[in-house]
C-alpha cells in the first residue's frame, strides 16, 4: 500500500496501516470494501438481501448491487453526489412546507380580515342606501283594489271585538282588537316575492305593529272565526283571504291600516307606504262564536 | 421530519387555505344579502321646543308630581325613522337629558311609551308603540328637572350601537 501523507510503499498487513515512515495512519478499504465488511459482519438479510451500492438507498429486491457497481475510479466521486441530493431533496420538502405554511397562515389572517372588513363595509353601505332612499305615499279607500309587490289586494271591511269577546286568554285591559280583512290574489309565485312585509296601523298619533301570528294562533276562538292572512299567503296561492290583528286602546274607531311595498331582492327597500283609513265596526259574535 | 411528511402536511395546509379561499369568496357573495339582515332602524329627532310644564302634569289621564325641588319641563320633538326597519324600542331613552349637574335631571316619562303602572304582565311586547320605517312621529318629553338649573344638554342615539350624537342645548 502506497501512504497517503508521504507516498511510501509498505505492507498494509504487516503494519496495521501506519506507515512505519511518516507514522500517517492509512485506511485500506474504499468505501464499497467498508460497506461490504458491514454486509458480511451484520446482513441477515433482513430488508437488504440484494446488497447495494453505498450511498444509494437500494431497497430493491433482486437488484444485486454488483452488478451497478461503478468503476473503481468512480467509486468516491458518487457515493458524494447522492448524499449531496439528498440534502438538496430534504431541502426542497423543507422548503416547501414552510412555503405551504406561510400561505396558509396569510390566506387565514387575510381572508379573515377581508371577510370581517367586507362584511362590516357592505353593511354600512346598505344601512346608508336605504337611509338615502325616497319613499312614495299612496292612500287608498276601503274597499278599492290596489297593486302592491304585483299582488292585487283589498281592505274589505274590519272590526272592532272588545273585551267581552272571551277568545284570547290575555286579553289585555282596556284594549280591544282591531280585524281587518284582507283579500288578495298574485301569481301564486313564491319566486316573484308575493310576500306581504310586516304591516302596522296609526291611531292616538302612534303606529302598532300587527299582532305576530304565533301570538294570535290560538286553538279555537279568534282562528276559527277569523282566518289568518298570512305573510306568505299569496306565495303558494294565487288567491286569499283573512285578517290581520291589532290592540288598539278601548275607545278608538278608526284606524289607518299601513302596508309596505318593498323592492330589491332581498325586500330591503320600501318604495311605497300604502295607507287605508278603516272605521272599525263593533262585533257582536256571540252567536257565531257559539256555533 | 421525514421528507414525506413535510410534503403531506404542505399539501394539507394549502388545501385547507383553498377551501378558506372558497368560504371566503361565499362569503363575499352574500355580504348584501347577510347585510339585509342587520339592517337597523336609523332615528332622526328634531328638537321643537321646550316649555315650563309646573309640578303637577297630566300624561295620558294620570297625574304626575314631581319631587320635592324639582319641575316638570315638556319638551317637543319630531322623530323620524330613516331606515326601513321599525324601531321597536323605548322611547324615553332615545334622547339623552343631562344637566350641569347629575341631580340636575330627574325623571324622564315620553310619550308615546308612557306606562303609569309600569304593568306589562301578559300584554308584553304587544301593545308597545313602534316607528315603522320612513315614517315620522312626535315624541314629547316631560323632564323633571331640578329648580335652578339653567342648562340642558340633549343627545341622542340614532341606532342601537351607535354613539351618541349632540342634539343641542336647552335654556331653562
Amino acid at each position: 500500500m502506497k501512504c497517503y501523507s508521504c507516498g511510501k510503499n509498505f505492507d498494509y498487513e504487516k503494519y496495521y496501516g501506519i506507515c512505519p515512515k511518516c507514522g500517517c495512519y492509512n485506511k485500506k478499504e474504499t468505501a464499497e470494501e467498508q460497506h461490504q465488511q458491514y454486509h458480511e459482519q451484520y446482513d441477515n438479510g433482513y430488508r437488504h438481501t440484494g446488497g447495494g451500492q453505498p450511498g444509494y438507498n437500494n431497497m430493491e429486491a433482486g437488484q444485486p448491487w454488483q452488478n451497478q457497481q461503478p468503476k473503481a475510479a468512480e467509486t468516491a466521486a458518487p457515493v458524494y453526489i447522492h448524499v449531496d441530493e439528498r440534502k438538496k431533496s430534504s431541502r426542497g420538502s423543507t422548503i416547501f412546507l414552510l412555503v405551504s405554511l406561510a400561505v396558509f397562515l396569510a390566506v387565514m389572517a387575510g381572508g379573515t380580515a377581508f371577510s370581517v372588513m367586507y362584511q362590516k363595509k357592505q353593511k354600512e353601505k346598505l344601512q346608508e342606501e336605504v337611509v338615502e332612499a325616497r319613499t312614495d305615499r299612496e292612500s287608498h279607500a276601503l274597499g278599492e283594489t290596489f297593486s302592491l309587490q304585483g299582488m292585487k289586494l283589498t281592505v274589505v271591511e274590519a272590526w272592532a271585538v272588545d273585551e267581552g269577546r272571551k277568545t284570547y286568554p290575555d286579553f289585555p285591559e282596556g284594549k280591544k282588537l282591531a280585524v281587518v280583512k284582507l283579500r288578495g290574489e298574485s301569481d301564486g309565485e313564491w319566486a316573484d316575492k308575493n310576500r306581504l312585509s310586516d304591516t302596522y296601523i296609526s291611531c292616538s298619533g302612534s303606529y302598532y305593529k300587527q299582532v305576530p301570528t304565533y301570538e294570535i294562533d290560538w286553538e279555537g276562538g279568534i282562528p276559527r272565526d277569523f282566518p289568518l292572512f298570512e305573510s306568505y299567503s299569496l306565495c303558494m296561492s294565487s288567491e286569499a283571504e283573512g285578517c290581520l290583528f291589532f290592540w288598539v286602546d278601548g275607545e278608538v274607531q278608526d284606524i289607518t291600516l299601513f302596508l309596505e311595498e318593498r323592492v330589491d331582492e332581498d325586500l330591503v327597500f320600501i318604495q311605497t307606504i300604502h295607507s287605508i283609513e278603516v272605521h272599525l265596526e263593533e262585533m257582536d259574535l256571540g252567536g257565531q262564536a257559539d256555533a | 421530519m421525514r421528507k414525506a411528511v413535510k410534503i403531506v402536511t404542505g399539501v394539507i395546509l394549502l388545501g385547507i387555505s383553498t377551501f378558506y379561499l372558497l368560504g371566503v369568496c361565499l362569503v363575499a357573495k352574500d355580504a348584501r344579502k347577510d347585510a339585509s339582515y342587520s339592517l337597523r332602524s336609523w332615528l332622526q329627532p328634531e328638537y321643537l321646543g321646550c316649555e315650563y310644564a309646573g309640578r303637577h302634569v297630566e300624561i295620558a289621564g294620570n297625574e304626575e308630581q314631581a319631587e320635592e325641588g324639582y319641575v316638570f319641563y315638556r319638551m317637543d320633538f319630531r322623530l323620524e325613522n330613516l331606515s326601513s326597519v321599525a324601531y321597536n324600542g323605548d322611547f324615553g331613552y332615545l334622547i339623552t337629558v343631562n344637566g350641569a349637574d347629575y341631580r340636575d335631571v330627574g325623571r324622564i316619562l315620553s310619550v308615546p311609551g308612557y306606562d303609569p303602572t309600569g304593568n306589562t304582565s301578559g300584554i308584553y311586547n304587544k301593545v308597545s308603540p313602534i316607528l315603522p320605517g320612513k315614517t315620522q312621529m312626535d315624541l314629547i318629553y316631560y323632564v323633571e328637572v331640578q329648580e335652578g338649573a339653567g342648562e340642558l344638554t340633549l343627545m341622542y342615539y340614532p341606532a342601537w350601537s351607535e354613539d351618541k350624537i349632540p342634539l343641542g342645548t336647552v335654556k331653562l
